[in-house]
Formats: C-alpha cells, structure tokens, sequence
C-alpha cells in the first residue's frame, strides 16, 4: 500500500525554494564547482522570482504525461495524463515560512484534488502538504515526502524535482564546453497521442552550440539509486540542459530541460518549457509541458490565497 | 517359414545392404544426437493440458496480464529473540535486494518488509499522516540509537497494518504455538492482534516473490544460483536464523534437478546390464551391442524431443528407462538367437539372417501390440499422456531397426569367438526345471495363495467393499454424504487417492538412499511443510474476474475538430480527462461485490488469506475518512469500501459539517480512490491485481492452507458455487471469472503470440 503526495507542483521545480543564505546577484569571476552547483539551485528553484502562477489559457494547458515501461507499452494503455494549474509563493509575508505552493488538478479522475505545499525557513522543520479531496469534501495532511518517493507516479523523484540541495552531493567541474545535442523529448505513437499530448513539444535543437559546464555530482547518501550523475550547465544562464545518473558505471536516467527565457533582465529568470526524464532500465518516461501561455509572473494574489480555506474553496470550483 | 516369406525377403535384404542400412542408422542417430540438448524438460503444470483447456488458458492469461503465477516464498525464523533486532532487518534487507535481483524476477511484485509499498498508516508528531516507508529505502542508519529508533518504528508500523501484518509476520506463543492476527471469519481484529502482540513473539517473516515464466527454460541454472545464494545466507546466519523455501518454481526445478543429481543410477542400471550380459553371452561384442543398439533408440527419441519443442515434464524419464527395458529384451532375444545360429551353422552371415528371420515377426508383433497402447492413451488430453505416447511409439519403432535388425548386422560385421557352450547353460537349465516341478507339483498352491493374498491387499486398501455397498445403497443410503459422494462420482475404491497432491506426487518425504546414510529429509518438502504452518496458505489460487461488457474505444484526435469541440460524442469514444471513468473497477457497485465475495472466501476454513486491489481500496478508505488527528488504525471500522449502507452506519467519518445532508457519492469516491493510486503508485505496482490500462479486470489472489486433492477440490467447487448462487447480485451481474468456455483469446507461447478458442 502506498499512497505519495499530490503536489502535482511543477512550479515546486523552479519557485519553491528552501531557505539558503546565497546571494541572488548574478555571479563573477570565476566559479568552483559548489558555486555553480547554488546558481543551478537558485535557478531551478526559483529563488530569483517573488510569485508566479501557471493556469489554462485557451488551448494552452500544462501537464504532465507519463508512459509505462516499454515491456508493458502496448496500444490499449494509453499514458497516464494530468493537467493542471499552480500557484507559487517565494517570498510569502510570513517570517517563518519560506515558500507557498498550490497545485489544483483539473482534469481526469482526480480532478479538483488540490494540494498546497507549505515550506518552513526552518530545515528540521519538516513540509507539510495539504490536501483537499473534492469526493470526501475533506482535508487531509500528509507530511514531506522523501527524497526517493517517486512524484505522482513518474520516474521522478521528489529528491530530484523539490528535497535535494546542493549540499547532499558532492561536486566536481570536470569540463567546459560546447552542448552539441538536442535534447530528448517524448516520442509518441499515434494510439497515445490525445487532445492534450498532441500538442506535447518536439525535441528541441535551440541550445546547440551553448557554452556549457559540465558538472560531476556525486551523492552522499549511502545504498542511494544512484553513485553520480553528470550536469550539463548553461555558463549565462545555469540552466541543467541534461542530467545523466549513473549507478555501478551504468546510465540508469537521463533528464533533459528545455529552459527558456522569461524575458527577464536577469538571464538567469528562465521557465522549463519541458522536462522529459527517460529510466534507462525499463523505457519508463515522464514528460511535463509548461506553454509560455499559460504563466503570469508576480500576480496580483493575496497571501491568504495560499491558505487550507483558500485550497478548499478552490478545490469545489473543478 | 518358406523362403519367399516377408521375414526371409527382409532378412537377406537387410543383410545383403547391411552397411547401407548400419550407415543410414547411425547418420540417423548422429543427426537426432544434435538436438539432445534442445529437449525442453520444463516441468511446468500449465502445459499439462492443451492451451485451449479454459482452465489452462486461465492460468496463462493471468500469468500474462497479472504475473504472480511462479511464486516463491522465502520463510525467515529467528532462533532467539524476535526480529524486530537491527542486524535481522539489515540480513532481511540484503536478502530482499539479492532475490528479487535474481534471473527472472519480477521485483515490482515481490513483497517484504523491505518493499516500498510496505508503508506506515500512522501519525506524525504535528498529526499529518505520515505514509512513509516502514524500512527507509537506503537501509537503518549507521548509529545505534538511529537504528533501533528505525526498527522500533517498523514494529510499530507493521502491527497496525491490516493487510500486511496477517501475511509478512508469525508469531509464536511461549510454547513455540503459532498465533493468530486474523480472526475466525479471517478478518483483521484489534483486540486479537493487540493479544498478539502482547503475549506472543514476532519469530518470523517471508519474502514473497513472482518471477517471469522464461524461468521454466532455464530452471537448473536458476534453482542453482538461488540455492547458492541462500547457502551464502545460512553461512553467514544459519547459528541464528532458520531459512525456508518453498514456491513453485523451486519445486519444480528441484525435481528437475533431482533426476539430474539421480542420473548416475541410470549408468549404475546400464552397467548391471553389461554385466548380466557378458555372464550370459561370454563375449565383450554381445555385451556391449545390445546396449549399443538400445542407446542409439534413446539418442533418436531423445533427439525428436529437441528438434520437436515438446513442453515435457519429469514423468518423460520414464520414456528412455523404458525404451532401455523393453529394448534390452528384444537384445537380448536377438542376440542369443544370433549366438545360437552361429554355433549351429559356423557362418556369422547365416546366423545373422536366421536370426533376423525368426525374430522380426514376433519383436514386430510385440511392438506392434505396445503401440496400441501408447496409441490409446495419444488422445487424452493431458499433455505428458501425449507426448508419453508419441514418444513411446516413435521410440519402440524404431527398436525393430535398432535392436532386431542393428545387432545381428553388428555381430556378422564383429563376429564373437564361438565357445563350447552357446546353447542353454545350465543354471537356465536348473531355474527351468525346478519352475516346471513348482507349477505342476504339489507345491502348485504356493503361487496360488500368493496372487490371492495380494488380491486380498488390493481390496482391503482400495476399501473396494466400501465403495461397492455405498453403490448398492440406492436413494436410501444417501442421506449419508459420503454415500451419496461414492455415487455420484462412481468411486467404487474410495480408498484409492484422488486428485494430485503435488509434493506427495513430486517427492517421497524421505529421500530411500539419505535415511540410509542419515541425511533422508526431504528439504522442499520438510521446507514447504513448515512453511504451510507458519503463513496463512502457501498455495496460490488466483481469480480473474473480468468485465461481462466491452468498454468504449479510447478517444483519438479525430473526436475534436480544429477549435477543439468534441464531435464524438461520450456514447462513441471514452476521453479518460472528461467522461466519467469507465471499466468495472470504477464502479462502486462492483468493488462492494468483489469485496462481498474476498470476504466469503476468507470464512473458507481452507483459505488462509487473500489479496487483491479492493484491499487497496479499503485500505485508502480507513486512511482517508480518519478524523483528523486521530491514527487510522484506530478506525478500523473504516477498514471497507464506501457504499451508502457503510457510510450511513459510520455517518460520523464521512458528514461534512458544513452540510449535514451530504454523502459521498461512492462511485465519485472510488473514482478518486482510483486516480489517487494511478497517479502515486509506481509503474507495475498495482499491474499485478488490476489491469491499471483499462482498470477492467483484476485478480483475486487465495492463499490455500491445504494441499489435501479433496480439500482443494472442495475449495474450487466452493467458490464455483459462490458465484453461481451471486451471479445476479448488484455488481457481481456486471462480471465474469477467468476465461470461459467458447472464448478467443490471444497467448504468448514462448514461439509468438497465438490466438486459441477455449
């Protein structure tokens, strides 16, 4: 039996950000490997932005679309699909917290399941996720997740999307140089493609050609699923274009981002247009879809919005 | 015999050709010598019937879409203290990573306190539910206090778990007794675990596992490597820890292994023969060439079993022992016949065509009549019956070439020196003497009495008499059951056992020789036998329960046009994001009949426990509806699938304050329920209860607490009449249960998928 956590919180991935006493200016000079490893985290946590939210707008909807390993791959079982709208807090007025997320889920089974992700300043002060579960009409706490716990059913884990933190590994530059891929994207076959995964993004060949670090991490934590995973680093603007984990001398994962640009004067305020995560073992994949169109950076929202009332009231609207 | 007889004709055209048709038999063999190693000796119960037997199908199917079809159980017995002790956890969770790493595993179906889906239904200290793993992923930690903290909370877990304490844990009273978590009627009960708990020792716990089907062609090499694994175990451990192991693929592989590790008393019971042969015969030649002609039979009927693919079992030993004894007979006949011709005529090629002249027509006709046998017995539907029989016919054919022609074409090529003495020698000359003077004497009797007596044994322990009279009780004799049983099964010898008990039919309890030498346990049975008291059951039966209506085509992007409006409508194609989820497993209705009848199946006093997804269900149920602040398992009531009867008695889990008129809807609730365990359960973590494609079909898994044939046979029938007597009840009209007769349905046979009408 097991039951994980319904933060279908994209937005976890690049708004919610523990806290880390790390300078939000844009680096000089030259950076050491831990160095690099905090702007990575800043960036794909967020840190940079005050608040932001990503709803439906017209036909552009985010989701994530996962497939089963290819051995269980067959027409009939179509991916598992869930759309959905977030809400993302960095900086709430609150002085013990660190950051607010709320995620509604508005399709499918599940739909108008909402959770709200409440982030402590304090690290011995465990998360805490709020449901609502529109069926029951109820309320629910689950406490944080751990690192390992796979994110709603995907490939990824909370470790690799939210918990980890630079310091749980140890980095290591091992090379600059010039990304010369595309990045992977999800390939479906035409029995899985629906309303919503037909307009799933293709490959993206828009960062060849970017200079690049290329990062060694290795983990601390013993028995782990995996030794090291080797970054691929934008040098501008510390986006991780490609993430391979390695376990034994063996791929066992590779993450490909396809990072893009808000429009910001800070390059480092980018959004992930997709997330596509490929488990070597078994063909299983993940791929999350966030349109340009469907974000709105710093909203006019109350605090109070980010709130279990709020979350309920939301919930019943689906 | 004239000379223009089939026999005379035959034997000086064999003998005339003889290096032709010696050449042509050996290429025969050599050719047949190279697919020896293709014989597919897989032991393996579901090739037993042909595909199209429903029940066989059943089992494939549900081997193909669900897994849980070769399961293993390991058994972990501490000797002192319980196991709730820091180094048994770390042993237990390097043997969970080493056994489901083996070959063939399935390790998303393997279960054990290790597994992630083995997680705490608690409390946090802020009161949020905490669903954690009950042993964290990466192993205890390092420092002791950590480490006993980290087993003190998986104790505390698992004894609130309702569903994986009664199947993963045994407890011992003081005395060594085995106590219960479940109550009678095999439910979970508080007050019965609590009194576990309190007064009896937690002393073992199982690893089960299920493993892919390729396991059967390779089964040697696995049932090594495992067997391997575990001695590195019982070294490391085995002065305080006892290891079980049972499952059926380690049965069966363990008697594939036994007929190699015996396969020594076949070369023991070919040299006895070269021996009686050289004492009776003198001559190294008339030894060694029958057993020459024999063995060349078995080569190319060993051979036909590789280049056939024939799924055979360990019961086809018995064809080559056979083969060899009744080969050996007509060697022997034809070798003392050449002998005899030899010394009569001095000519080895007269001998040789005498001899093939007076023996081929009575070895054809001796074989002739074998075959009608093993003809018979070809249409039986039982697989080994047919591969036994066209084996058998294959192989005794080719005896008339390979002895009654082969040997005396050999002998004329190698002709033995003559001795004085070719004719009767006189021990047969005394044997047939004294046997003459028995069967015409006075002692005439002696034979007599001693085919009476075993006729008397056979009727006393077939209990023919009882069964005769409870034929002849008529109408008024069957208010006794078992009267009526005897006729309507026509069992005129109820004393003759019924049914196949697979361990007493595999193995002996002791092995002959080991009693001998004082090793005679034997350990799959001795193993299987402690295993089958400690876990609720150690056989599993597994129920397929499938949906009686089609379900609607999956939405394409043909359903929308350009501004994205659904022009097929609800009633044409499913959109799994907008219309209400469809398959039998989204329907409240069901999951309460289903539930219904797993609960039935648990009074069975023969099924120990079951598992399927509606325990799932019932499980989110509990962990959901608990009060807020308050540890689910203190609800246990809520332990149930939410219809409106259930709601209605626990009104106080399921109001909403704010509108006291309100009830869940209990298909909307199973529908969350559903959505919440497709979208947080990791790929093949439900696959092998319920069909998470089209969530239309599922599995009830029954852990059987007998092996008796009888019991088990009344357990089917049990259930057959559960379902029958049910069939028209709310949900239970919505299904059906495993393959039925008539049906089209596709299976994988190691050679393509094939499709087959039941």
């Amino acid at each position: 039996m097991r039951i994980t956590y319904l933060t279908l919180a994209l937005l976890l991935y690049f708004f919610v950000h523990p806290a880390v006493a790390v300078s939000l200016a844009y680096p000089t000079g030259t950076l050491n490997a831990n160095e690099i490893a905090e702007q990575v985290y800043l960036v794909s946590h967020g840190k940079l932005l005050k608040s932001s939210s990503s709803t439906k707008n017209k036909k552009a909807i985010p989701l994530v679309v996962t497939r089963a390993p290819l051995e269980k791959r067959k027409p009939g079982r179509k991916p598992t699909v869930n759309t959905f709208d977030t809400y993302g807090k960095s900086r709430p007025e609150d002085p013990l917290l660190d950051s607010l997320q709320m995620a509604m889920i508005t399709s499918g089974k599940i739909k108008g399941t909402g959770t709200l992700y409440t982030n402590y300043k304090d690290p011995n002060k465990g998360d805490v996720v709020s449901l609502w579960l529109p069926a029951l009409r109820k309320l629910r706490r689950i406490n944080q997740p751990a690192h390992d716990d796979k994110w709603i059913g995907s490939n990824l884990t909370y470790g690799e999307l939210i918990l980890r933190r630079p310091e749980h590994e140890e980095h290591e530059l091992i090379a600059e140089a010039i990304f010369d891929d595309c990045l992977l994207a999800m390939e479906l076959q035409n029995w899985e493609i629906n309303r919503y995964t037909k307009r799933l993004p293709k490959s993206s060949c828009a960062h060849k050609g970017k200079p690049i670090y290329k990062l060694k991490s290795t983990t601390k934590f013993k028995n782990w699923w995996y030794d090291y995973h080797i970054s691929e680093i934008d040098k501008e603007t510390f986006a991780i274009y490609r993430t391979v984990y390695f376990k034994n001398g063996e791929k066992v994962k590779t993450i490909t981002v396809d990072w893009q640009s808000l429009g910001q004067e800070d390059p480092r305020i980018i959004f992930p247009h997709y997330i596509y995560a490929v488990s070597h073992e078994d063909g299983s994949d993940t791929m999350i879809h966030v349109p340009l169109e469907t974000i709105t950076l710093n909203p006019d929202i109350p605090d109070s919005f980010w709130s279990e009332e709020s979350l309920k009231e939301q919930g019943s609207k689906y | 015999m004239p000379e223009s007889s089939f026999a005379t004709r035959y034997a000086q055209f064999v003998v005339k050709n003889r290096w032709i048709v010696v050449i042509l038999l050996f290429a025969w063999a050599i050719v047949s010598a190279f697919y020896v190693k293709d014989v597919n000796l897989r032991n393996d119960p579901d090739s037993l019937l042909p595909l199209t037997n429903r029940y066989i199908a059943t089992n494939l199917y549900s081997d193909q879409h669900f897994g849980m079809g070769n399961i293993m159980v390991w058994g972990i017995k501490v000797k002192e203290g319980d196991i709730f002790q820091p180094w048994f956890i770390e042993m237990l969770i390097e043997m969970y990573g080493d056994f489901s790493s083996l070959d063939f595993a399935k390790p998303e179906n393997f279960l054990g306190l290790p597994s992630t889906k083995v997680r705490n239904l608690g409390l946090s200290e802020n009161g949020s539910l905490d669903l954690s793993r009950l042993i964290p992923s990466n192993g205890l930690a390092e420092d002791k206090s950590s480490r006993l903290e980290q087993v003190a909370f998986l104790k505390t877990g698992i004894q609130r778990h309702p569903v994986l304490e009664p199947l993963l844990v045994y407890y011992e009273d003081q005395n060594g007794n085995k106590c219960e978590v479940l109550d009678d009627e095999g439910k979970f009960s508080k007050i019965k675990a609590a009194h576990t708990h309190a007064s009896c020792q937690a002393k073992a716990t199982f690893i089960l596992g299920d493993f892919e089907n390729e396991l059967k062609d390779d089964s040697l090499a696995w049932i090594a490597k495992t067997k391997s694994l575990l001695e590195d175990y019982e070294r490391r451990y085995g002065d305080r820890v006892e290891f079980l192991t049972s499952g059926e693929p380690y049965f069966l592989a363990s008697m594939i292994e036994e007929i190699w590790d015996k396969a020594f008393l076949f070369a023991i019971s070919l040299l006895i023969i070269l021996f009686v042969l050289y004492y009776e015969f003198r001559h190294w030649s008339c030894s060694v060439l029958p057993l020459v002609g024999v063995g060349i039979t078995i080569v190319m009927t060993l051979g036909l079993m590789g280049f056939t693919q024939f799924k055979l079992t360990t019961m086809m030993i018995l064809t080559p022992v056979l083969l060899l004894a009744i080969g050996i007979g007509h060697s022997m006949q034809i070798t003392r016949r050449f002998m005899q011709e030899l010394h009569k005529h001095g000519e080895a090629e007269i001998a040789a065509v005498e001899s093939i002249r007076h023996t081929i027509v009575p070895a054809f006709l001796s074989i002739g009549t074998d075959l009608h046998g093993f003809f018979a017995i070809s249409f039986v539907d039982i697989s080994f019956y047919k591969a036994y029989a066209y084996f058998g016919i294959y192989g005794m054919a080719t005896l008339i070439f390979t002895t009654t022609t082969l040997i005396p074409l050999l002998l004329m090529i190698a002709p033995p020196k003559l001795h004085d003495h070719e004719d009767e020698r006189s021990w047969e000359n005394y044997v047939g003497t004294k046997l003459t003077n028995l069967l015409t004497g006075r002692m005439k009797w002696i034979p007599l009495l001693m085919l009476t007596g075993i006729i008397w044994a056979s009727v006393h322990y077939t209990e023919l008499g009882r069964g005769i009279s409870s034929m002849m009780a008529g109408e008024s004799g069957r208010s006794d059951p078992e009267v009526a049983r005897i006729q309507d099964q026509f069992d005129i010898m109820p004393g003759v056992e019924k049914g196949i008990h697979y361990p007493r039919a595999a193995f002996k309890e002791h092995y002959l020789l080991g009693d001998l030498f004082g090793e005679g346990e034997v350990k799959p049975i001795a193993d299987l036998n402690k295993i089958s008291e400690m876990m609720p059951g150690v056989i599993s039966a597994n129920i397929i329960i499938r949906s009686r209506d089609k379900l609607l085509p999956a939405c394409g992007p043909e359903a929308r046009n350009e501004d994205d409006e659904r022009i097929l409508g609800p009633d044409q194609c499913y959109d799994d994001l907008e219309d209400p989820p469809q398959g039998i497993f989204n329907d409240a209705e069901v999951v309460k009949a289903l539930s219904d009848f797993e609960d039935e199946l648990r009074r069975h006093p023969n099924i120990g426990f079951t598992s399927s997804y509606v325990q799932f269900l019932k499980t989110m149920n509990m962990v959901l509806n608990t009060p807020l602040g308050q540890s689910p398992i203190e609800h246990a009531n809520l332990y149930a699938i939410p219809s409106l009867d259930h709601m209605a008695a626990n009104r106080y889990a399921y109001e909403d304050p704010d509108d006291p008129e309100y009830f869940p809807s209990p298909n909307t609730t199973i529908n969350l329920y559903n959505g919440i365990f497709d979208n947080n359960t990791e790929s093949g973590e439900l696959d092998s209860f319920i069909n998470t494609a089209d969530w239309n079909e599922g599995l009830i898994v029954a852990f059987i607490n007998t092996m008796e044939p009888d019991l088990t046979h009344q357990i089917i029938r049990d259930i057959q009449r559960y379902l029958i007597e049910h069939r028209n009840d709310p949900g239970m009209d919505k299904l059906k249960f495993g393959i039925e007769a008539g049906e089209e349905i596709n299976v994988e046979t190691g050679i393509g998928v094939t499709r087959i009408i039941t």
